[in-house]
Order: structure tokens, then C-alpha cells, then sequence
């Protein structure tokens, strides 16, 4: 389990990386991270959504999805 | 007298952490004491020129103004990592601050608290209102669809304790003290219990508040707040013109332990906590007793813990904010307990040069108690012109005096009537 994040690290991450046990998120970290984009692009994420979630690349594509079902013009 | 207890049983302060309005540390702070230097600073809440409120004891190089923690601003000596600092309100980052500087002036290294059954954490705020507020807000604004997952953790009262509980590692008890302005006061008062009773070796007390609009700002409501943009005459505890008191905020943590640990390790000890006593009014949900007379009963009770009598204590640090009722109330007290025994000791108000941080005042006075007793002076009544009649008796310095107490009585009073006493006693080894 990675140490604590004071110093936030600057490469980028990457999409095969799992969110609790390589990037070191509790289910706290995975909840805030999910309120973020709820509150970013006003979109309701479910529980049942967040617990399919392991990796950064299947966040990043659920949030893309999302965005595209409640705007399908964009 | 009481044979003394054991040294195990014997609850003394080993560290004090300040960030207040008038320092950041400790030598800052007992130099603003000994200077009459206060802290009260210029507000406009809401931008609004209208309001009567123009001061607010302030923090100082902290901005924690953001309902972001993201935009939060510290001193660079306190490294606040982003997994604690997410569920901090804003006054839980002077209070993390506080704590550091507290556990480094006592010597003790974040592993010497961690994981222990012996160590405990009490702590005291009215949680942040400001966070409460905004978070509702978002919930209010999603119709319940959404809320921050750190949004309860981060604003109930409690906000301090779950979080610093929680970081620091504290196994033997944690918990938080809801009594208003004597918060506080109960949370050391009952830590010296568990180390009395040989619960707990070590306790970690912390008190702190915000001083933000919805803090401070509802006490106008009350009609508590002073409305005068000289300090001088805003905070002026025990005057006759005295009109209301001037809002604080900041954070305030003491390290006390078991006499005998502190002996053990080399710490430096900075007084004892010799005893201490409470009461409860029965009266009004936020005046006090009109004659004191559930203060004058802490006082009694804190004395008679301590073993002492009046003609001992040689200093009180008063709880007097400044309002016309609960001063008033606390002088009679004061004349009841001390005067008419034949006792004067010098008595003050702090609260002059720091306004009144609410929560967070009980541990805070206790801590300048605790530099009075350990550095040898006594605090004066800085903003004190003309005292009141009725107070009457009892020994006012105007400035801080070169006298180095030995006994000194600590008062703190909070909605509801609730009255907390300390006896705090020099060491002497």
C-alpha cells in the first residue's frame, strides 16, 4: 500500500492501475473521487455503478458514458 | 491536607500547542501576555459595512477561508497529509497544527502516541458551521441526489476528535465535549480524571473553533457581540462599559500525562493539574446566574479537589467575556468565594487580548495558566479602565505583573449554565 500522498506524484496515471490496492484509495478516497465527478458534471452516480469500478481506465469510461448518455448531442 | 497522591495518579502538563489570535507558539503568545499585545482584528462579515460587528480575534498566517480544502493555506513546519486533511473542517487545521506543536514541545514523536491503550484524545469545538452549511447546501441543491462523502465528518461537533482520533492513532479513548464555552474546560478536566483514576497514562486536550461569519455571527443575534471597533473598548472584561464580547477562533492542545511517565522520559514539566470541579446553573439556557452562584460553587468544589483553600490560590484567570450579565455574575462569584474568606488574589480576563474563541477558551486559559505558573508571571487586565462596582474587592492588575504564582484558579462558564474550575499548582520537583 503506497504512503500517505502529502507530495501528490506528477506522472500520470495510468488506465490499468486499480484504485485501492495500487493507487492506495480506501472506499472513502473511492467515494469522494466519485462525488467529485457527480458534483463536476451534475450526474448521480449508484452505489451498485461504484462497485464495478477497479481501475482508473474503467472510472475515466463509466464518467465518459455517462456524460454521453445525458447529453447525446455532445 | 491530603497526603499527595501517587506520582502515577498526578496529572501534569508536559506540552502546549497555541494557534490563537495573539500567537502562533508558545514564546509569541506569553510575550503578547506579558505585553498586553491583543489580537483583535478588523471584519466586515458578508462584505456588509452595515453590521455591528467590526472585530474578531483572528488566526494568523492560516487561510482556511475556502469551503475547499483544496485552497487551504498552513504554515510550511506542519505537513498535513491530503488523506487527513480531507475530512477536516477549517478549525480542524489549527487543531492539527496545535496538536504537533504541542506533542514536539513535549518531546514526543507522533510514534509515541500511536497504537497505545494508554493514550487518549478529548477534545472540544461546536463543529463548523460553515461546513454544515455548505454541504447541506449542495445536498439541498442536488434535491438529495448528491452529497460530499466527507461532508458529516468534517462539520458535526465531534469533527475534531473523529479526525485527529483517526490520524494520530489514538487507541485508549477518544472523545468530544459539547458544554459550549466550557468544552473545553470538561475536556481537560475529565482527562486529568482518567489519569487520576489510572485509566489513561497520557491525554492529548484540544480545543478549537472557527471565527467566520457562521460561527461569530449568530451571537449578534443574541445581542452578545460587542459592536465597538476599538479593542479597547470592544474587550474590556470587568468594565463598566464593557458591551458585549469580541468572537475568536483558533486552537489550543495540552499534553498531559501521569507525573511519573513525564519523570521517566526527562519531559519537561510545565505545571500540575491539582484539581478541578463543576457545576450547573439550572437557570437559562445562555445567561448565567445573575449572582454566580453556580460558578461560585465550581469554585468551591475545584478547591476543595485541590486540597486548597482561598488564601492559596494567587491568581484567578477569569472566564469574563466582556458581557454585562456574565461578568457581573462571575465578580459576585469571585467575592463570594475569595473576599469574603479574607482572600484577594489577582484576578484577570484574558479574554482582552484574545476575545472569546468560544469552545476553545477553557484549554486555551488553562495553557496560559500553565505559562503563568511555569515562566513566572501574572496576566493583567489589559483593556480594564474603570472596573465595575461590583467588582468590588477583588485585586484588577491592569498590567501584567512579574509575580510568580504558584496556585492559580482557572474559570470557564457555557450555555446552559455549565461551570468548570481547574486548580493548576507550580511543579516543583
Amino acid at each position: 500500500m503506497p504512503r500517505n500522498s502529502a507530495h501528490p506524484r506528477v506522472e500520470p496515471l495510468r488506465d490499468d492501475e486499480r484504485l485501492i490496492e495500487d493507487l492506495g484509495f480506501d472506499s472513502l478516497a473511492v467515494a469522494e473521487t466519485v462525488f467529485f465527478f457527480e458534483d463536476l458534471f451534475k450526474v448521480t452516480i449508484k452505489n451498485a455503478d461504484i462497485l464495478a469500478l477497479h481501475t482508473v481506465g474503467e472510472l475515466c469510461d463509466f464518467v465518459a458514458r455517462r456524460l454521453r448518455e445525458q447529453r447525446p448531442s455532445a | 491536607m491530603n497526603a499527595a497522591p501517587p506520582a502515577a495518579r498526578r496529572p501534569v502538563v508536559t506540552g502546549l500547542g497555541f494557534i490563537t489570535p495573539i500567537g502562533n507558539d508558545r514564546a509569541s503568545v506569553a510575550a503578547a501576555l506579558r505585553e498586553g499585545r491583543h489580537g483583535l482584528a478588523p471584519v466586515e462579515f458578508f462584505a456588509n459595512p452595515a453590521l455591528p460587528v467590526k472585530l474578531v480575534g483572528t488566526v494568523k498566517d492560516f487561510d482556511v477561508s475556502s469551503t475547499s480544502c483544496r485552497d487551504w493555506t498552513w504554515p510550511a513546519r506542519y505537513d498535513i497529509p491530503r488523506e487527513t486533511l480531507r475530512g477536516l473542517a477549517p478549525h480542524g487545521v489549527f487543531a492539527f497544527c496545535a496538536v504537533e506543536q504541542a506533542l514536539a514541545e513535549a518531546g514526543l514523536a507522533a510514534s509515541d502516541v500511536a497504537n497505545l491503550p494508554d493514550t487518549g484524545l478529548f477534545c472540544a469545538s461546536a463543529g463548523s458551521a460553515r461546513q454544515l452549511h455548505f454541504n447541506l447546501g449542495q445536498m439541498d441543491a442536488a434535491r438529495g441526489e448528491r452529497g460530499n462523502p466527507m461532508g458529516v465528518v468534517s462539520s458535526i461537533c465531534g469533527t475534531l476528535n473523529f479526525n485527529l482520533g483517526a490520524h494520530f492513532h489514538i487507541n485508549g479513548a477518544v472523545c468530544g465535549f459539547v458544554s459550549a464555552c466550557a468544552s473545553s474546560s470538561h475536556a481537560l478536566g475529565y482527562a486529568c480524571d482518567e489519569i487520576r483514576l489510572g485509566r489513561l497514562r497520557r491525554v492529548i486536550v484540544v480545543g478549537a473553533e472557527e471565527h467566520n461569519a457562521e460561527t461569530i455571527l449568530p451571537f449578534a443575534a443574541m445581542r452578545a457581540l460587542s459592536a465597538q471597533s476599538e479593542p479597547a473598548l470592544a474587550s474590556c472584561p470587568f468594565d463598566a462599559a464593557r458591551n458585549g464580547f469580541v468572537g475568536a477562533g483558533g486552537a489550543v492542545a495540552l499534553i498531559i500525562e501521569a507525573a511519573d511517565l513525564a519523570q521517566e522520559r526527562g519531559a519537561p514539566i510545565l505545571a500540575e493539574v491539582a484539581g478541578w470541579g463543576q457545576s450547573a446553573d439550572g437557570h437559562s439556557m445562555a445567561m448565567s446566574h445573575p449572582e454566580g452562584a453556580g460558578l461560585r460553587l465550581a469554585m468551591q468544589r475545584a478547591l476543595a479537589d485541590a486540597g486548597v483553600v482561598p488564601a492559596e490560590i494567587d491568581y484567578v484567570n477569569a472566564h469574563a467575556t466582556s458581557t454585562p450579565v456574565g461578568d457581573r455574575a462571575e465578580a459576585l462569584a469571585l467575592r463570594a468565594v475569595f473576599t469574603e474568606a479574607g482572600a484577594h488574589p489577582r484576578v484577570s480576563s484574558t479574554k482582552g487580548l484574545t476575545g472569546h474563541p468560544l469552545s476553545m477558551a477553557g484549554a486555551m486559559e488553562a495553557a496560559f495558566c500553565t505559562l503563568a505558573l511555569a515562566e513566572g508571571f501574572i496576566p493583567g487586565n489589559v483593556h480594564l479602565r474603570t472596573p465595575d462596582q461590583v467588582c468590588e474587592g477583588l485585586d484588577l492588575p491592569r498590567e501584567t505583573l512579574p509575580v510568580a504564582p504558584s496556585l492559580v484558579l482557572n474559570n470557564s462558564s457555557g450555555f446552559g449554565g455549565s461551570n468548570v474550575c481547574h486548580v493548576l499548582r507550580r511543579w516543583a520537583e
